[in-house]
């Protein structure tokens, strides 16, 4: 095959050769053939016009031949050139076009393919597409049929997009109306854009609540972020939880008012208990009993003041709940505290026959600062589970005090030798209605050790416990109170006072003031701040009953000009007919007590008495 | 019930020190007094004055329970807090009329009650 495409190639080269040189030659014979033509007709026509064939008449038309020749070769090559070059140039443009066409032909190949691919392609768009469709019908029908609330806002705030029930809240119809009340609803606005900023900053979640025409929400926003970690946008859902306020708000109200009834049966119960606490003591302190008689009267007593530990659990347990609870520190005499304490306990170890011993190791100032109901309560419900769980055997209840400056370090350890507790118990027993399981003598509330702890915590102390099961326990309370002195100046005892009573109702000032004649005092009357403050300068006064609602001052106000303007020291005494919430805020104005309007004859006495002392 | 309307306690309390004469005074000083705190309460309510409007009921309330007139007392704290929870769209002209007439009936059971008493 190759032999021949050579040998054809070769042939068509001398061919072409060939040609190059045929045209030169037969250019050549043409003007030899055209001299020799002329030449013939130039001697025949001589011949035939003069009769005679001359030499002229053949060396002229040869020269004329000689002369033509060369320039009649010259243009049948150039001719023939110009036909050859265009053959060249036809043949080259036909291999062109070939080309030409044969890459048109490829190219439609590929284009059928690209059309194809894109045929393909776009089957799979459209159905990607009917897909997307078909998820965002199915998307819309969920955030239209969900009955809370759902909007979607761009990065600068603008909406984009809303649920069914959002507009259905506002009483709107599309998602434009909604654009326009938010720009006119200012405080609709402010809801759904709160916490924008801080959500934009943090770009995280945010939830607050809100009420939307009388609906409660719990808005959920969540930043809208691209691939690129850029805010696009904002969602807004918020979830109805109306109901759900509803019966929370009732629960808390129902608890509350269980707490509140118990609560309120324990201070009830505590005031005639009290009674029972006091009058057995004095039959006790009497000398008229004795044996069994005096036996019955100890174990009335002590049931008593269980009784009242039981109640004051009760009542701490609910201000605990309430997060109302509030240690009130007096000044104590520390010895006739413990005296106390160890009376009672030596009392209750009594009624089970059981030793005692109450050990005091160091001193510690004459007064301290404490809450003494709350740390004899602490020290009741120890000793009480103590000398519950000890059949046999005694309690040793040891006090260990020392001064470190101003402050008393006291520790309790009450020891029992009772059953014991087992070491996984040991943390248990804290909470709240835990009782040991197994044990005959857990018959308690299961609040007393609860409350117990809460109590130390209160006082800032602690509690900890140490035991063995069936050798007994020793619960340890440790506190740090602040020593205080005791005032020993002494007051002249005056039998009639001079009263400054600061009040502006004329009613209540006939009452006061007829209320404290008859009592023997002498009244100066001012009806507003100005002529207390007037009066207080002009008088002598050994004690002022200050209104705390007054035309012109309010009482706290009266106290402080008394206080820091008048260098006074006479007991100042506030005057309300609203409830006493805090005796802290009367403190810091240096009030001395608190009187509830209207006042109580036996009140008033109480207090005048105090003072006259 | 007089239980309901006087605080008897104070009030026996009260005659028991002072005698019936300072609580008769007492009350006819809360009568005429009266007239004037529920006047300045409702001019204060109608220039928006509501705090001020509160404070006339107050001095109502403390004077009523000064004498022993526990339901005139709380009836007037009733409308004290009414009054500052809903401010101007609160009713008040109503009440002040209901409260009024509690004042004179409960005045003259105090007045009654107050006679029945011993002492000067």
């Amino acid at each position: 095959m190759n032999i021949y495409n050579t040998c054809e190639q070769k042939l068509k080269q001398w061919i072409s050769r060939l040609y190059q040189k045929s045209v030169v030659y037969l250019s050549a014979v043409l003007g030899f053939f055209l001299t020799l033509f002329i030449t013939v007709v130039h001697c025949v026509l001589g011949y035939f016009f003069n009769g005679i064939i001359t030499v002229f008449d053949v060396i002229q038309p040869l020269c004329y031949g000689a002369l033509l020749t060369p320039f009649i070769v010259f243009v049948f090559n150039q001719v023939f050139s110009d036909v050859e070059n265009a053959r060249t140039q036809v043949r080259d443009m036909k291999k062109s076009l070939a080309k030409t066409y044969v890459a048109m032909i490829n190219q439609r190949d590929r284009n059928l393919t690209l059309t194809k691919d894109h045929e393909v392609l776009r089957g799979q768009k459209i159905k990607v597409e009917k897909q997307l469709e078909e998820q965002a019908t199915f998307f819309s029908a969920i955030v239209d049929l969900t009955p809370d609330i759902i909007m979607y806002r761009d990065e600068s705030g603008n909406i984009k997009g809303c649920n069914d029930n959002m507009l259905k809240l506002l009483g709107l119809t599309n998602a434009a109306q909604l654009v326009d009340l938010l720009k006119e609803d200012h405080e609709l606005d402010d809801i759904f854009a709160k916490f924008d900023d801080i959500l934009k900053l943090n770009k995280s979640d945010v939830t607050y609540e809100s009420t939307i025409n009388e609906v409660v929400y719990q808005m959920r926003k969540r930043p809208a972020v691209n691939a690129e970690g850029n805010l696009i946008g904002i969602m807004l859902y918020g979830h109805d939880i109306t109901k759900l306020k509803y019966e929370q708000d009732l629960l808390e109200k129902t608890s509350r008012d269980k707490s509140n009834f118990i609560s309120t049966l324990s201070h009830e119960l505590r005031t005639p208990l009290n009674g029972i606490v006091g009058l057995s003591d004095i039959l006790m302190q009497t000398g008229h009993f004795d044996g069994d008689d005096m036996r019955n009267l100890k174990a009335i007593n002590v049931s008593a003041v269980t009784l009242g530990n039981i109640f004051n659990d009760v009542i701490d347990l609910n201000k605990f709940e309430r997060q109302t609870f509030n240690v009130i520190y007096e000044k104590v005499k520390w010895r006739d505290f413990l005296d106390d304490f160890e009376t009672l306990a030596h009392l209750m170890t009594e009624q089970k026959n059981l030793d005692f011993n109450f050990n005091v190791e160091g001193e510690v100032s004459e007064y301290l600062l404490l809450d003494p109901t709350r740390l004899r309560q602490i020290l009741w419900n120890l000793t009480g589970n103590a000398i519950k769980f000890t059949k046999k055997g005694g309690i040793t209840i040891s006090v260990r005090q020392h001064m470190d400056g101003d402050s008393a370090e006291l520790t309790f350890s009450i020891t029992d030798t009772g059953i014991g507790i087992a070491k996984e118990e040991q943390e248990k027993i804290f909470g709240l209605y835990y009782q040991v399981e197994g044990t005959k003598q857990s018959t308690g509330t299961g609040i007393g050790l609860h409350v117990t702890r809460n109590l130390c915590q209160a006082l800032n102390g602690s509690v900890r416990v140490e035991s063995e099961l069936g050798k007994g326990s020793t619960f340890t309370v440790s506190f740090t109170f602040k020593k205080t002195e005791h005032e020993i100046e002494k007051k002249e005892i005056k039998s009639s006072l001079r009263v400054l009573l600061v009040e502006d109702v004329d009613l209540n000032i006939l009452v006061a003031r007829t209320m404290l004649e008859k009592l023997g005092h002498k009244v100066f009357v001012a009806k507003t701040g100005q002529e207390a403050i007037s009066l207080f300068k002009s008088e002598k006064i050994d004690l002022a009953l200050l209104d705390m609602q007054l035309p012109d001052m309010t009482g706290f106000d009266v106290a402080d000009v008394f206080v820091n303007e008048l260098n006074c020291s006479v007991p100042l005494i506030a005057l309300t007919a609203n409830v006493i919430n805090d005796r802290k805020e009367y403190e810091k104005h240096h009030i001395d007590g608190v009187m509830n309007k209207p006042l109580s004859l036996t009140k008033l006495v109480e207090n005048l008495q105090k003072y006259q002392e | 019930m007089i239980t309901d309307i006087v605080n008897i306690k104070y009030v026996n309390e009260f005659v028991s020190i002072a005698g019936k004469g300072p609580i008769c005074e007492g009350i006819d000083m809360f009568l005429n007094s009266v007239e004037d705190y529920l006047g300045n309460c409702l001019s204060y309510f109608n220039k928006k004055g509501f705090e001020e409007a509160g404070k006339e009921l107050h001095k109502i309330k403390g004077a009523a329970s000064s004498i022993g007139l526990t339901r005139v007392s709380a009836k007037a704290k009733e409308i004290e807090l009414e009054l500052l929870k809903d401010r101007d769209t609160y009713g008040l002209n109503s009440r002040v009329m209901e409260l009024r007439e509690i004042i004179l009936a409960d005045t003259k059971e105090l007045r009654n009650f107050v006679m029945t008493l011993s002492g000067m």
